[in-house]
């Protein structure tokens, strides 16, 4: 299985990494319980940063498509077929435009929304 | 005399291996390579022009005339001077150490020289698209356990007899050469593991070619660290037995090794047929 980057395409890398790590799964050629090549080698091979590897290896890990094992290396989830169909960016536009549809009805201005927002998101810094 | 005429016998067979026979392989096959792979079909792999790569190649050549010159001369010198092998007579002892450190200079000059045509190649990689294989590279799908096992047991079994043989008292000398061993054994630790995890080298090299690279050279390191463990077993093993005569014989014996499981297993198990070099031509995309 060999995975190939576009470093001219407008779609930033690690989504690329993303976008074949999950394709290879749905289409088989990736298994539950395969091993995956360490941040590093990839990112010597591809001749990327390894923390666009990291990035991707991350993301891919919280959505339960990947599994770090520590010392043993990454693996692909047991359930990663199933995973990676759940688009997580499109369920948080979902959530967000009916949360700000709910506002605009309750008479809600867009920057007390843009403030609130903004607060909430620091606050989860915090 | 027998130990004089093994010690010319050796001596000579460490010119020619090392400073006349490999070279010329290594000539045939850089012409070989010309001459079948030439730039007008494949110019990826000459990132320099060919005036340059002949220039190299003859400076290559010449210093390893210039070096088995020396070993003659050498050689000579010992045949005329009144030569004994006898205990504790240290005159000749390190002459094919010292001689096969200068018969190696050449083939580190090459090495330097391909590392240079190498990043010259991945500047002139104007491709931009980048591919690589989705599967760890693991050390045993390399090497046998085996011969990593029979490194690390040569090497601990240096150790223990060089204690043996010193009552178990870490004296200085032991303490020298042990912490040299390990540097050694790191420095061909990190060569092999630059091979298997680091940066691919030349940016056009087909995967398969670059797996026999990889498997050649962490083999290499390993058989090179077992035979560096042997080397100091014999020495400290022909002190014990007070077989000085024999130490002049192991010395150049070592070098010869090294170049037969060096230069001689790359020209052996990487056969020029075997390379994909088409991915050199113009119209090939990069690895």
């Amino acid at each position: 299985m060999e995975i190939i980057i576009d470093i001219d395409d407008p779609t930033p890398l690690f989504s690329q990494l993303i976008e074949q790590i999950k394709n290879a799964v749905i289409a088989g050629k990736l298994n539950p319980g395969d091993a995956l090549p360490s941040i590093r080698q990839l990112a010597n091979d591809l001749e990327l940063n390894s923390k666009t590897i990291a990035k991707a290896y991350r993301l891919l890990e919280r959505d339960a498509v990947i599994q770090a094992k520590g010392y043993r290396g990454t693996f692909v989830h047991p359930d990663a077929q199933k995973n990676c169909t759940i688009d997580l960016n499109e369920w948080v536009n979902e959530q967000l435009n009916k949360t700000i549809a709910s506002f605009r009805d309750a008479g809600v201005t867009d920057s007390e929304i843009r403030i609130a927002f903004s607060n909430a998101m620091n606050n989860q810094k915090n | 005399m027998p130990e004089s005429i093994i010690f010319y016998i050796v001596f000579i067979s460490q010119i020619v291996l090392i400073s006349l026979y490999y070279p010329y392989k290594v000539t045939n096959r850089m012409n070989e390579v010309i001459n079948k792979y030439p730039p007008s079909i494949y110019p990826k792999l000459y990132p320099e022009s060919l005036a340059k790569v002949e220039k190299d190649q003859k400076i290559y050549r010449l210093l390893n005339w210039g070096i088995a010159l020396i070993g003659v001369i050498l050689l000579v010198m010992v045949g005329l001077s009144p030569f004994e092998f006898q205990s504790g007579e240290k005159h000749a002892e390190g002459m094919p150490l010292f001689y096969g450190m200068l018969q190696f200079i050449p083939m580190i000059l090459l090495e330097v020289s391909s590392s240079k045509q190498f990043k010259l190649m991945r500047k002139s990689n104007l491709s931009h698209t980048r591919s690589a294989a989705l599967t760890p590279r693991k050390l045993f799908d390399y090497i046998s356990p085996v011969t990593i096992v029979t490194a690390v047991v040569a090497y601990f079994g240096y150790i223990m007899f060089d204690l043996y043989i010193n009552d178990f008292i870490w004296t200085s000398d032991i303490i020298v050469r042990t912490v040299s061993l390990t540097l050694c054994n790191i420095l061909f630790i990190a060569i092999a593991s630059r091979n298997l995890y680091g940066k691919k080298l030349d940016p056009f090299q087909d995967p398969k070619d670059r797996h026999k690279l990889i498997k050649f050279s962490v083999n290499s390191m390993a058989v090179v660290s077992i035979f560096a463990s042997m080397f100091y077993i014999a020495t400290i093993a022909i002190d014990w037995f007070e077989l000085q005569h024999f130490e002049i014989v192991v010395n150049s014996l070592y070098f010869q090794i090294l170049a037969i499981f060096g230069v001689g297993a790359i020209l052996r198990s990487v056969k020029i047929e075997d390379i994909n070099f088409d991915v050199y031509k113009n119209d090939a995309q990069s690895a």
